[in-house]
C-alpha cells in the first residue's frame, strides 16, 4: 500500500486531483442565512500541499466537509458547486459510493483526535476495521497491517500500542493514530488535515508536521492543510489559498504569497503574527482594526471593506472578481496591495 | 520600554513548591509535583514571561506567587513582607495589588452579569468609594481597554472573543494594580485580535506600569512581550535569561529544541531537516529520574540520569540548570 509512488514525479505533479468550481455553502439558522463559503473555486494537484489559512468563521473548515460531504445537513445546503475528485463530481455521487471513497481515498484528520476515535475499542483495531471494511480482509491479518501502520507513523513498540485504549495515549500519539487510520487504505489520493496540530505542544507540533511531510511524499498523497498559523504554512505547504469571510482572496505559491503578499488582508495576517521580521525590535505589533463581520448581516462587496486600509468606493458595492497575475498568483481585491510589499 | 530596575522586586517568590493529590478510580493517590522549586523576582514595571509546554507547571506557578494557590513550601515576598504570614484583611489588601487575566475569554466571565457588574464587581468587593465613584471607575477603564461604556449593560454573550478578552482586562484593571499574571492571555484569540489585545496590553502597561507575568506556551507572543523569559520544563526551571539573549544563544538543550520546533513564518528559511528533539513530554505524575529533560536530551550522560543538575548563574541575569552546559 505504501510502495506506490514510483509514478514520474513530474506527470503527477500537474494531474488535478481534487477541483472545486463555484462552491457556495450556507447554513439556514433560525437566526438567517449565513453564507459560509461563496463562489469559491480552488485545486489541487496530486502529491501537492495546498494550505487553507484565514481565522474563525472564514469558511475552510465548511469547505472540507463539503469536499467530504459531511456537513450537516439541515442546516446546512450546499447551494452549487462542483467537486470533480479525479473527474468524478462528489456532489453528485450516491451516498453508497461516496462512503466507499470516505477514509480510503480521501480521509481526515482533526485537531482534537481524542475526540475522533471511539474510546471502547483499541487504537489497533480501529485501524484494522478500516481494512475490513474497504478491503474485506481477515481480522488477524488486517491487524497485522494496522501494527505495520503504526510502526509506519512512528508509534514506539507498535505491537504493544496497537492494544493500547485511546485515553492511554498522549495527544501527540493519538493524532498519530489518526494519521496511520488515514494511510490504511491502497491508494491514499488526499488527505485532508484540519487545524492538525493546533492542541499539540510545540516540540509535538514538529514532529507531527515533519511526519506528514515525509509520508506524503512516501505515499504520493496531496494534502490540504487547514490551519490558522502562518508558521505551520510557511514550512509545509507548497500553494497557499487565503480566506476571509467565506471568500477566497488570495491564492499563490508559498514563496510568491509571503514575498509578494497583493490583498490587504494577506498582508495584514502576515504581519500581526508576533514572529514576523517587521515587528522584530518595534513597541508595538502592526495589527488589522476591527474584526471580522457578522456572516448574518454581510451587505453585498467585499467583506473585508470595513477594516481595509486601501478602501474604495467600488469595495462597497461588488466583490472584486478574480485578478491573476501569474499561472501561480491571483486575487480578489478592487485595490491591491502595489510594489513590492514584502512584509519581510 | 525597559524601566529602571529597583533594588527591591516588587515580588520575589523564593524556592516555591506546589504540589498537588491526583486521586483516580484506578489506584492509589498519587502526588503531582506541579511546581518544584521555582525562584523568581520581578521588579516594579517588569514583564517576565513565562514559556513551556503543557505540564510544564508554567500556570500553577502564575497562580502560587499571588497565593491563589497556597504554596506547599517556600517564601512569597511582597514589597519585601513574607505575604505567605499575612491573612484575613491584610491580605486582601495586597491582593488588590495583584490580578491576573485568564486565557478563555468565554468561561472566566460571568454569563449572568452585565459587563459593567463584572467590571466593577473588584471596586465594590475592595469599597473604592461610593456608587458614583465605582461607576465613575469602571467607565473610564472601559475607555481605555477600548469598550465603550454605552455597553455596559449588555452580558459577555452579545461580545465577540476578543471584546469578551478586554472587559477581562478591565476587570483586571480596575483596581489599579501593580502586578498583573497574564495566563495565556492571547492564546484562545484569532492573530489579527491577539495583536490588537497584546498592544492594548502594552499601552496599559506603559500607561500604569504594572509589573507582568506573562505566561504562554507561545514563544513569539513571550518573546516580544517580555524583558526576561523563564524557561520551564515539568515543575523546574531550566534556564532564564534576558529575552535578546535567549533567542540569539538558548544554551539549555530544552530551550533550543524548543526554540527549533518553533515554526518560522518563512518558506525561504525551511529547513530541510530541522533537529526536532524525539519522544513525548513525561507525564509530571512521574518525571523522569535526575535531569527530568533527559530522555529527550542529545546531551544526556550518566549524570544527568542520576541527578538534577542545578540552577547556575552563567553570566549576569542568566542561568541554566544543565550539566552539560554548566561543564562548558
Amino acid at each position: 500500500m505504501i510502495e506506490t509512488t514510483t509514478k514520474n514525479e513530474a506527470a503527477v505533479r500537474q494531474e488535478e486531483l481534487l477541483g472545486i468550481d463555484n462552491l457556495n455553502v450556507s447554513f439556514h439558522t433560525r437566526r438567517g442565512v449565513v453564507k459560509a463559503v461563496r463562489n469559491l473555486r480552488l485545486n489541487i494537484k496530486e502529491g501537492e500541499t495546498l494550505a487553507l489559512v484565514g481565522e474563525s468563521g472564514c469558511g475552510k473548515s465548511v469547505t472540507a466537509h463539503a469536499i467530504t460531504r459531511l456537513v450537516p445537513m439541515p442546516p446546512g445546503v450546499i447551494e452549487s458547486g462542483i467537486i470533480r475528485f479525479r473527474g468524478t463530481d462528489l456532489l453528485k455521487l450516491p451516498d453508497k459510493e461516496m462512503r466507499a471513497l470516505r477514509g480510503s481515498k480521501i480521509s481526515m484528520i482533526f485537531q482534537e483526535p481524542m475526540t475522533s476515535l471511539n474510546p471502547v475499542f483499541t487504537v489497533g483495531s480501529q485501524i484494522a476495521e478500516v481494512f475490513i471494511t474497504h478491503e474485506k480482509l481477515g481480522k488477524k491479518e488486517a491487524f497485522a497491517k494496522a501494527v505495520e501502520l503504526l510502526d509506519l507513523v512512528k508509534i514506539p513498540d507498535p505491537g504493544k500500542r496497537a492494544l493500547s485504549y485511546p485515553h492511554q495515549l498522549s495527544g501527540g500519539m493519538r493524532q498519530r493514530v489518526m494519521i496511520a487510520m488515514s494511510l490504511a487504505s491502497p491508494e491514499p489520493g488526499l488527505m485532508i488535515a484540519d487545524e492538525p496540530t493546533t492542541a499539540l505542544d510545540v516540540t509535538i507540533q514538529a514532529q507531527i508536521l515533519q511526519l506528514l511531510t515525509e509520508l506524503k511524499a512516501r505515499v504520493g498523497m496531496a494534502l490540504l492543510l487547514i490551519t490558522h498559523d502562518m508558521g505551520v504554512v510557511a514550512e509545509t505547504a507548497d500553494r497557499v489559498a487565503v480566506m476571509y469571510a467565506g471568500h477566497k482572496v488570495e491564492e499563490a505559491a508559498v514563496e510568491e504569497l509571503f514575498a509578494n503578499p497583493r490583498h490587504p488582508y494577506t498582508l495584514g495576517l502576515l504581519k500581526c503574527q508576533p514572529s514576523a521580521p517587521s515587528n522584530r525590535g518595534a513597541n508595538r505589533l502592526s495589527s488589522i482594526e476591527g474584526s471580522v463581520p457578522d456572516l448574518l448581516t454581510l451587505k453585498e462587496g467585499c467583506p473585508f471593506a470595513n477594516r481595509c486600509e486601501n478602501v474604495k468606493k467600488e469595495c462597497l458595492s461588488s466583490f472584486p472578481e478574480i485578478t491573476r497575475i501569474s499561472e501561480n498568483h491571483e486575487f480578489s481585491c478592487h485595490n491591491p496591495v502595489t510594489g513590492s510589499g514584502d512584509p519581510r | 520600554m525597559s524601566k529602571v530596575r529597583s533594588t527591591t522586586p516588587l515580588l520575589a517568590a523564593q524556592d516555591v513548591h506546589k504540589s498537588f493529590t491526583i486521586k483516580d478510580d484506578r489506584g492509589p493517590a498519587r502526588n503531582l509535583k506541579a511546581v518544584d522549586g521555582v525562584s523568581v523576582d520581578i521588579a516594579p514595571g517588569e514583564v517576565v514571561g513565562v514559556v513551556g509546554e503543557s505540564g510544564c507547571g508554567k500556570s500553577t506557578l502564575g497562580k502560587t506567587i499571588i497565593r491563589m494557590y497556597e504554596p506547599d513550601a517556600g517564601k512569597l515576598l511582597w514589597k519585601g513582607n513574607d505575604m505567605t504570614l499575612v491573612s484575613g484583611t491584610d491580605l486582601k489588601t495586597i491582593r488588590k495589588d495583584m490580578q491576573m487575566i485568564f486565557q478563555d475569554p468565554y468561561s472566566s466571565l460571568n454569563p449572568r452579569k452585565k459587563v459593567r457588574d463584572i467590571i466593577s464587581q473588584p471596586l465594590r468587593i475592595h469599597a473604592q468609594g461610593d456608587k458614583e465613584e465605582i461607576a465613575r471607575r469602571t467607565e473610564e477603564v472601559m475607555n481605555e481597554v477600548g469598550i465603550n461604556p454605552v455597553y455596559g449593560r449588555r452580558y459577555p454573550h452579545q461580545f465577540s472573543g476578543g471584546q469578551r478578552q478586554r472587559i477581562g482586562i478591565a476587570r483586571a484593571l480596575a483596581l489599579k494594580p501593580d502586578f498583573v499574571v497574564c495566563d495565556e492571555a492571547v492564546s484562545a484569540l484569532d492573530v489579527s485580535i491577539q495583536a490588537q489585545i497584546l498592544n492594548l496590553l502594552l499601552d496599559l502597561r506603559d500607561k500604569h506600569g504594572f509589573a507582568n507575568l506573562f505566561i504562554s506556551h507561545d514563544l513569539s507572543v513571550v518573546e516580544f512581550i517580555s524583558q526576561r523569559i523563564l524557561v520551564m520544563y515539568l515543575g523546574r526551571i531550566v534556564e532564564r535569561a534576558p529575552k535578546v539573549e535567549l533567542m540569539k544563544e538558548p544554551l539549555h538543550p530544552y530551550t533550543r529544541a524548543l526554540l527549533a520546533a518553533f515554526p518560522i513564518a518563512d518558506p525561504s528559511v525551511r529547513k530541510q531537516k530541522k533537529q526536532i528533539v524525539v519522544g513525548d513530554v513525561p507525564s509530571p505524575l512521574d518525571p523522569p529520574s535526575g535531569c527530568h529533560f533527559h530522555p529527550r536530551c542529545p546531551l544526556a550522560t550518566d549524570r544527568c540520569r542520576e541527578a538534577y543538575p542545578p540552577l547556575v548563574d552563567v553570566s549576569p541575569g542568566r542561568q541554566v540548570a544543565c550539566w552539560e552546559v554548566s561543564a562548558g
